[in-house]
């Protein structure tokens, strides 16, 4: 999952970065769009849905994107 | 029913855009206080919809980052639909993610408009007409 998240992190950004440590804060490129953009990516690469009021909760960082993720698989299947 | 409204372009200044415009009819200009920018609807003629020139005045408008980011330009497309439960069912349909609103327009005398994100990654903005 890391590495699929690597990779539309760094689609989206066009940055060469350490993912792991990069958030919204301090990553000027990560505007509300650019949200947008990768909230449309991990919907198509995961097979998920995110709703408004979640789209406000990946806003954090990049561990929190993957617990997301997580848990939202989780849910789906089950 | 859905219909085109109007193009909405951003410009760093309505004026110098106009000098260069292709149609420069404009029926309104207005401020408005939640996008932070001046906005002129631009008259292309009768029946056809307008173009809608946004001018960001700070860096608290909503276009400011697209006009740092893109110089200006085309920014996106605005539909008439007919009530609130219309627009949530196509965004529903069609996956359109909510960017901003529904929220009152000054433009648009106080009708609401929303904007949102599409799938093909373009903006949208609806105007509520009942609303």
């Amino acid at each position: 999952m890391k590495q699929k998240l690597d990779r539309i992190l760094k689609d989206i950004l066009k940055i060469e970065a350490d993912f792991e440590k990069i958030n919204t804060n301090n990553t000027a490129k990560w505007d509300s769009l650019t949200h947008l953009n990768l909230v449309l990516a991990l919907e198509e690469e995961f097979g998920i849905e995110i709703t408004p009021e979640e789209i406000e909760q990946l806003h954090s960082d990049y561990s929190a994107i993957i617990r997301f993720i997580e848990n939202k698989i989780k849910a789906e299947v089950i | 029913m859905i219909k085109l409204s109007h193009i909405g372009i951003v410009v760093e200044n309505i004026e110098e855009y106009l000098k260069n415009a292709v149609c420069s009819v404009v029926k309104t200009t207005v401020f408005d206080s939640i996008q932070r920018s001046r906005i002129a609807l631009v008259e292309i003629g009768s029946g056809q919809p307008d173009i809608e020139l946004i001018e960001p005045v700070d860096d608290e408008a909503t276009t400011f980052n697209f006009l740092e980011k893109t110089g200006g330009g085309l920014h996106h497309l605005c539909y008439d639909v007919d009530s609130e439960e219309e627009l949530n069912e196509l965004l529903k349909q069609r996956g359109i993610k909510r960017i901003f609103g529904p929220a009152e327009a000054v433009l648009f005398g106080g009708k609401k408009i929303m904007f949102g994100y599409t799938r093909n990654r373009e903006i949208v903005e609806f105007i509520i007409i009942d609303s």
